[in-house]
């Protein structure tokens, strides 16, 4: 099976999947940031039918995740509340898409793989792309790992002692961004959502402790990806959705059957 | 014209109003000078929190200014702001998340450590110290085990680790026990030269330490000093 180098592919994605998303659930539960990771996603549709009409569909499939980010963070304020405004900005999106997609008639199965994904279509492109995003990531979260879980615990508590409270929520949105875009053709739309909130959800289940929190996470990622990725190389399975119902069934698990002491 | 800084003044409040669009207080003057307990006492719905979420650089006043340490505190860099202390409402804070006590008041001294105002070397004492203080053994117990109460003194531990010059609290002794509320008044007079701007609704408490008091309500508001 390894020999195969598609399987090669989706190994180490695989694997750098784990670090990121496994970096990125932990902070889309304790900040709530599950309806962005859910909106980014979504739009990135957009992106897959601008990039059919006008070519390099990565690029656009960027550029609507990070707008989506950006003009959430614009729209948010008063009365409107920061899950609302990420539907609305994520909404206008992806409904521009839509009617944009009825140009497209004929590669429209194109743009419809994004909603599933193909981890065993990955390619070198697409393992670079991931490999910088999970970088950067990386380099975020060990240079601000303090200030990230303060200002996640006490956002006002952490603005009144001087932390860039609103610089670092702006950069975890454009990272978490950048990350589901770069990662979405291999991971799909619709169960992008499930990976950036279930493995965190379980991690939090077992455990008290911030710090073994990222760790678990990562180990599930990989464990589901891994276990996900040999069931569909023997029975023609697709491996996202495979992981989410291993991670689902972790998260029962550890929320009726684990009881914290 | 250029303003002389008394630099004996930790907080000057200039025809402050605030509110949301509306005004709830307006025309504030005060100033706090170190050593001073200003008690902020008055009906719920006044504007108590709100003037001290100004106070703090949180929302914008609707006209006049806020100065911590000669600066106006919208304006106020990292090295003055550790210098303020902020003790909320116990309710903003989720019990359920996954820190330690020693997470708490680590996160809070992070900016001095990172402003070379801080050894790390004395990191765990100070978090030691500071925990046994407000009674607590274990910097290792996880959030989620503390009661009301005792999340209330870890949140003023975590203001106190800094050594602010002036610590503003919202409520502090809401949900402590009568044992500790006497012990938490005990350790503000033991807080020679720090000043202290503490919103409650207990009337009695505050006023052993008060020397200034400021009544907030409905009408307007007044500023009084406290034997």
């Amino acid at each position: 099976m390894l020999s195969y180098t598609f399987v090669q592919h989706a190994l180490l994605e695989i694997v750098l999947l784990s670090i990121g998303l496994g970096l990125l659930t932990i902070l889309v539960n304790l900040r709530d940031l599950g309806v962005l990771g859910t909106g980014i996603g979504h739009a990135a549709f957009t992106g897959g039918v601008l990039g059919v009409l006008l070519g390099a569909p990565w690029l656009w499939t960027i550029a609507t995740g990070l707008l989506v980010a950006l003009l959430s963070s614009k729209i948010e304020g008063k009365r409107v509340s920061s899950a609302n405004s990420v539907i609305v900005a994520f909404t206008f999106i992806l409904a521009l898409g839509l009617v944009l997609s009825y140009f497209v008639p004929g590669q429209i199965s194109t743009v419809m793989g994004l909603l599933f994904g193909s981890m065993l279509g990955v390619d070198i492109f697409d393992i670079v792309l991931t490999s910088v995003a999970t970088l950067l990531l990386v380099i975020f979260f060990v240079r601000y790992y303090w200030e990230i879980l303060g200002t996640s615990f006490d956002e006002e508590y952490s603005a009144v002692v001087g932390m860039p409270v609103k610089t670092l929520r702006l950069v975890i949105s454009v990272l978490l961004a950048f990350y589901i875009t770069v990662t979405i053709r291999a991971v799909g739309t619709l169960m992008m959502e499930a990976l950036l909130v279930i493995p965190g959800a379980v991690a939090l289940q077992l455990t008290d402790s911030y710090h073994k929190s990222w760790k678990i996470s990562m180990a599930l990622i990989a464990g589901s990806g891994v276990i996900s990725l040999i069931m569909a190389f023997y029975w023609n399975l697709p491996v996202s959705p495979l992981m989410v119902v291993i991670l689902s069934l972790s998260f029962l698990i550890a929320r009726f059957l684990f009881k914290q002491k | 014209m250029s303003a002389m800084v008394d630099e004996s003044i930790v907080l000057s409040v200039e025809n402050l109003s605030v509110g949301y669009g509306k005004p709830l207080v307006n025309n504030l003057r005060f100033f706090i000078k170190p050593g001073d307990c200003l008690g902020i006492v008055g009906p719920n719905g006044a504007g108590k929190s709100t003037l001290v979420r100004t106070i703090l650089g949180l929302i914008p006043p609707l006209s006049g200014s806020v100065s911590f340490l000669g600066e106006k505190v919208e304006e106020l860099g990292p090295k003055k702001k550790v210098k303020l202390g902020y003790v909320p409402q116990r309710t903003t804070v989720d019990l359920s998340f996954p820190v330690s006590l020693r997470d708490v008041i680590y996160m809070s001294l992070v900016n001095k450590l990172r402003l070379g105002m801080l050894m790390s070397s004395s990191v765990d004492d100070l978090i030691q110290a500071v925990l046994s203080r407000f009674g607590f053994n274990d910097p290792s117990t996880p959030l989620r085990k503390l009661s009301g109460g005792q999340l209330q003194r870890l949140l003023i531990a975590r203001a106190f680790v800094n050594e602010p010059l002036l610590t503003i609290m919202d409520e502090p002794t809401s949900n402590l026990d009568p044992a500790f509320t006497d012990e938490f008044y005990e350790i503000l007079a033991e807080e020679k030269g720090k000043a202290f701007i503490l919103v409650s609704h207990d009337v009695e408490g505050i006023s052993r330490i008060m020397n200034k008091c400021l009544t907030i309500n409905f009408e307007g508001w007044e500023l009084r000093d406290h034997a």
